[in-house]
């Protein structure tokens, strides 16, 4: 439904994206783009949702953002699978690019982790920031260039979007399934560091105010 | 009853203090003190009743005990018990049947998977809900919901037992069940802390009491010197 929409407007309306490219384009960006948004949003209000269940039991608060990541991304690799045969009647044949997959999708987890965790340690001590993160992920939605390249841009502004990690995790999954390309890895380590580092730091927050939680929500 | 003297306590809580944050207009807080300074120990197999006003602090004394939340001064010793708080319906999840539901809140409460599989059967039997144990518990009445949730509850076995006001669940018949069970588990060899107002039940079931007071734990003792001293001191009041 939400595919089909996107396709109607951006490439019948605006003859947008090289003819025929331009479903496969629209399709990567899209489910990683989706995959991404669900656990964030979620994620980022797990620990303030569940506040009466932490009243009642001790449990690592960890869990609560854990829980709905690993729902998000179990519904993910369903459309990821469909995506995959999707692009077998567009491209038919596996390439050898293909073996880098796991690589990304393990990028873009540990991402997903680094922010959700993040997210969801702070907002219980400020819960309006929800809010702010629904609006900041509708805005990330138009500037993570999903139905567009950020290659098209001219020079001096690419660098600026390339700021923003889904960039690089979208332009990675189209080099490799449409382009049959490798993809950057140097920008893609990074991001999985960086991520990793992060998604430790939120665990310390969390473990810190593990019995702190139940008293502010 | 008075022997624990000697013996090693199996929680303790030394002045403790709890406070909350108020938040007021824009950017001021305060402190608020839900518990000042509060002491107990509380030793293996005995039943600690405690008793005091509204507001005395006994529920947040309970989050404590059960390390839900930890003291903002004083320190609560605990040697590595399982403590409970028992609490009805801890995680359901209305589309999930009343069987999943079962096993859900029974690990949430700290048993292992294998341990409330185990006992799943007892807990059926114990709630009366053969026959719709496997429907979404969505689709349950209330009473139907407190029966499953008191049921797992009862199983959920941990070392100390934290009661906060709550003898007894459902319509008069499975409410007097209810009661009867958790009297006869209160009386066994089970280390339980008490709170109740009911001073009948607490000088039925309890070994020692203690008594809380302006969030501050004002006296501790046997049962009969303690209510005593609590009797005379509401009658002050009300005189």
């Amino acid at each position: 439904m939400y595919m089909a929409v996107f396709y109607v407007v951006f490439g019948l309306l605006f003859q947008r994206g090289g003819g025929g490219d331009f479903i496969p384009f629209l399709l990567c960006g899209l489910t990683a783009w989706k995959w991404f948004a669900s656990c964030v949003d979620a994620g980022s209000n797990a620990i303030k949702s569940n506040g009466s269940l932490m009243g009642q039991v001790h449990i690592p608060k960890i869990i609560f953002p854990g829980t709905v990541i690993l729902q998000n991304t179990f519904k993910f690799f369903f459309v990821f699978c469909i995506l995959l045969i999707f692009m077998q009647f567009y491209r038919p044949g596996i390439d050898i690019v293909y073996l880098i997959l796991p690589l990304v999708l393990i990028v873009q987890f540990l991402f997903i982790c680094a922010i959700a965790f993040l997210l969801g340690a702070i907002v219980p001590f400020l819960p309006d920031l929800v809010y702010l993160i629904r609006n900041a992920l509708q805005a990330l939605f138009f500037l993570s260039g999903i139905f567009y390249s950020v290659a098209d841009f001219p020079g001096p502004y690419q660098k600026y979007f390339y700021i923003n990690p889904m960039v690089t995790v979208i332009d990675s999954y189209r080099s490799i399934l449409i382009r049959s390309e490798a993809p950057n890895f140097v920008s893609l380590i990074w991001i999985g560091s960086i991520s990793a580092i992060t998604i430790i730091v939120a665990f310390h927050i969390v473990k810190r105010f593990d019995r702190v939680y139940p008293k502010i929500i | 009853m008075n022997s624990g003297a000697e013996e090693k306590p199996v929680l303790a809580v030394r002045n403790a203090g709890v406070h909350y944050v108020q938040r007021r207009v824009k950017l001021s807080r305060k402190k608020f003190w839900a518990i000042k300074d509060v002491s107990l120990d509380l030793f293996h197999g005995e039943t600690l009743g405690v008793i005091g006003r509204n507001g005395a602090g006994k529920s947040t004394l309970i989050k404590l005990l059960a390390g839900i939340i930890s003291p903002d001064k004083g320190y609560v010793y605990n040697p590595g018990v399982r403590v409970l708080r028992l609490a009805l319906e801890v995680g359901f999840i209305p589309h999930l049947s009343g069987r999943d539901n079962a096993v859900l809140s029974g690990m949430l409460m700290g048993l292992t998977h294998k341990q409330i599989v185990s006992r799943l059967d007892a807990v059926i039997e114990f709630s009366e809900l053969e026959q719709f144990i496997d429907q979404p518990v969505r689709s349950y009445s209330s009473g139907m919901r407190a029966r499953l949730g008191f049921s797992v509850a009862l199983q959920s076995d941990p070392d100390v037992l934290l009661i906060d006001e709550m003898l007894g669940v459902g319509d008069a018949t499975f409410r007097k069940k209810s009661a009867d069970a958790l009297h006869k588990l209160i009386r066994s060899d089970k280390t339980v802390v008490l709170v109740s107002h009911n001073l009948s039940t607490l000088r039925d079931l309890c070994d020692r009491m203690l008594w809380l007071e302006d969030r501050v734990s004002r006296q501790e003792g046997s049962v009969e010197e303690v209510l005593g001293a609590y009797s005379n001191y509401l009658e002050t009041l009300s005189s």
